[in-house]
């Protein structure tokens, strides 16, 4: 068969496939429902075309795929709609998780909301109030509306929607409906300081940090004190208080107050049993006695840090200059090329300026799980 | 054998082995107590390439040491190119770069046997790793910026054996915004390194002045379209921060500035440049092992050179 002629007939039975699809109805967003609401997430995932996907489709395919079905199935569809958009959300967004812009909020952006591709994590901050509605209003918290809400703060810090999470009542409906739940209290905190402070990575050009240059006095830093009240007043709560410990640990560190921050750091230690706070924790510890130049103890926490988190950049890169700069240069040289090896080289504390964002995959899991 | 003769199949399975045999001197392998400094000897623009050992004076920490041995051209190079992209006004380059060195025989024509060559790839969609021209493209996950500096330093901590020589050229602007090594550390690192780092700068920041070694020409009409491009101030002082040390970090490894200029190769001048440096060894004498040794190197022939070598390394 010709090149030419082995297209036809790829293009030919495309066109079948196609017009088979519309005879049943059947789209590739609906099908990937249908997958989900049958338990078959990966599967599902896979089927909906996500390149191509906007906001809008997905809006308007899950509405209709909720109308299609049976009165008495209306309110599994609705939520089996509303957990696979989440899903579908942070699943779209992996490819791109370092690539972020800080500061879009579609909210105040003139821009088609409906035309936003799913790749882009600008899509869950459009989605997210659509989907929130089709959880229920009133009447007790099922597990699936629970951790949809949880999985739907963690997508929006992890596209750093600061201001939308905050002001669109996204944090509102969830404290509404979960009360008392302890990760609300931390999810909002760590919203309100990112939001005034920004990301560290922000200040690398127009928001000048003192830890980038101790000469600037930034407006940025001045309002740190004000962060570190807000965390100190979550130490109360057993399940909070070692990454209550790590984040004013870490608030310390930007403004330079080496010492203080040791103490925090060390406190966190004892606090925590998380291993990501754990591998954030020895890599702030390092990152802090290196400033004190105590290079010894700087290795040893970084060593902690990079026995739970081997293939974080800037734990990785950090740990390995020490290494190199203390002669042992094979050893630096093979902590970051495991580190490139791994193809997915995130950061640590990218991640833990995201929050919640970092529990996300727990989440889904569990909704997935309470779906079934 | 000329240069150009190698046949790029041979070159290209030479690069690809990793293991080889060749035919340069073994010299330095297993004496851990010998330095060897890369020393190139220029008169005006012209390499001198006629030197003796005799011709050269040394001094370590201010103590005269006596070289063992001097050898040039003799010594197989691993090259590792580190090409980022660029800013707005040279937007592209990068690409015009890449195609060449993503050229296996492109490459092969440029070195001999017994050298290796490995590509890093830097730009927003991270940093991607070429061990050698033919070689899939490895995926990486995109970052926001551009980590140069991380991407150097990732270059230099490659293990080199004593008997070989460890060139590094970065292809750049020397905007980073995205390392996670701050600019000011990398001249250290470098200090740390047995690297020679060459740079190839596609453009300077806006009022910079260049250092008059710096050959062929930047923009044409003098002119910074940076600057016409709108580039904020904080990021015309995140460029001019981390462009200052990049040209440190060079002047302390021993290695050149080099400029974009048209139908010339820039990976060719810099390994010209390179090639004809003369590699000098000596073991320290009546000087402390430990800690930091400042390299002076002159020759003691009569007439004007200009010398040019690392700034000294680390002991112990």
């Amino acid at each position: 068969m010709t090149g030419v002629s082995a297209r036809t007939a790829v293009f030919g039975s495309f066109l079948v496939g196609l017009t088979a699809l519309a005879a049943s109805g059947q789209t590739p967003l609906t099908t990937a429902l249908d997958f989900y609401d049958r338990g078959e997430h990966e599967r599902s995932l896979a089927a909906a075309d996500v390149e191509r996907l906007t906001a809008g489709d997905l809006r308007l395919g899950a509405e209709q795929w909720i109308d299609a079905g049976d009165p008495s199935t209306r309110a599994r569809r609705r939520d089996v709609a509303a957990a696979f958009a989440v899903d579908l959300a942070w699943s779209a967004t992996r490819h791109a998780a370092n690539r972020i812009s800080p500061n879009v909020d579609p909210v105040s952006s003139r821009f088609d909301h409906d035309r936003v591709r799913l790749p882009d994590t600008k899509a869950w901050f459009v989605l997210a109030g659509w989907a929130s509605a089709l959880m229920p209003a009133d009447g007790p918290v099922t597990e699936v509306e629970r951790w949809w809400r949880l999985a739907s703060l963690g997508v929006l810090q992890d596209g750093h929607a600061w201001s939308t999470l905050l002001d669109d009542d996204h944090l509102g409906r969830a404290k509404a409906r979960l009360g008392g739940e302890p990760r609300l209290r931390i999810i909002e905190v760590v919203a309100r300081a990112a939001d005034e402070l920004g990301t560290l990575r922000e200040s690398n050009l127009d928001r000048p940090d003192i830890l980038r240059d101790e000469r600037l006095g930034s407006a940025v830093t001045r309002r740190i004190p004000q962060a570190i009240r807000a965390f100190e007043a979550l130490r109360d709560d057993p399940s909070l208080g070692g990454e209550a410990e790590v984040r004013i640990g870490y608030l310390e560190l930007r403004r330079r107050r080496w010492a203080d921050a040791l103490v925090r750091f060390e406190r966190a230690r004892g606090l925590t049993t998380e291993p990501f706070l754990l591998a954030v924790t020895g890599y702030l510890t390092g990152w802090t006695l290196e400033q004190l130049e105590r290079p010894q103890d700087a290795m040893a926490a970084y060593e902690r840090a990079h026995a739970i988190s081997p293939d974080m950049r800037d734990l990785s890169t950090r740990y390995a200059a020490l290494l190199f700069t203390s002669g042992r240069r094979t050893d630096a040289h093979d902590v970051l090329a495991a580190m490139h090896a791994t193809d997915a080289p995130f950061e640590l504390l990218t991640m833990f300026e995201r929050g919640d964002a970092r529990l996300a995959p727990g989440y889904l899991a569990r909704l997935r799980e309470a779906l079934r | 054998m000329t240069p150009g003769s190698i046949s790029a199949g041979l070159a290209t399975a030479l690069v690809l082995a990793g293991a080889w045999a060749h035919e340069s001197q073994q010299v330095f392998r297993g004496r851990v107590d010998v330095v060897s400094v890369n020393v190139a000897v220029t008169r005006g623009r012209n390499p001198v390439v006629d030197l003796r050992a005799e011709d050269f004076e040394l001094l370590d920490n201010g103590v005269v040491q006596r070289p063992s041995a001097l050898s040039l051209q003799q010594v197989p190079i691993d090259v590792t190119a580190v090409v980022s992209g660029a800013l707005a006004s040279r937007a592209g380059i990068e690409r015009e770069i890449l195609q060449g060195y993503e050229d296996a025989d492109r490459v092969a024509a440029l070195m001999r046997p017994g050298d290796t060559f490995r590509l890093l790839r830097v730009n927003m969609d991270g940093v991607r790793e070429i061990r050698a021209p033919g070689q899939p493209v490895r995926r990486v996950v995109p970052t926001p910026g551009l980590a140069v500096f991380d991407s150097i330093f990732y270059a230099m901590t490659r293990p080199v054996p004593a008997d070989r020589r460890h060139l590094v050229v970065t292809f750049t602007d020397g905007f980073d915004d995205w390392s996670i090594i701050e600019p000011e550390r990398l001249p250290d690192l470098v200090d740390r390194s047995d690297a020679v780092l060459h740079a190839v700068l596609y453009e300077w920041p806006p009022n910079e002045p260049r250092p008059g070694r710096s050959s062929g020409r930047f923009n044409a009409d003098g002119s910074h379209t940076v600057l016409a491009a709108g580039l904020p101030e904080g990021a015309l002082r995140v460029w001019r921060a981390s462009h200052g040390e990049l040209v440190e970090a060079v002047r302390r490894s021993g290695g050149l500035h080099h400029s974009v200029s048209q139908g010339v190769d820039p990976l060719e001048e810099v390994l010209d440049a390179f090639r004809t440096s003369y590699v000098l060894q000596y073991t320290p004498t009546d000087v402390d092992v430990d800690g930091w040794h400042e390299i002076d190197v002159e020759i003691t022939r009569s007439g004007r050179f200009d010398v040019r070598a690392r700034r000294g390394y680390y002991g112990g």
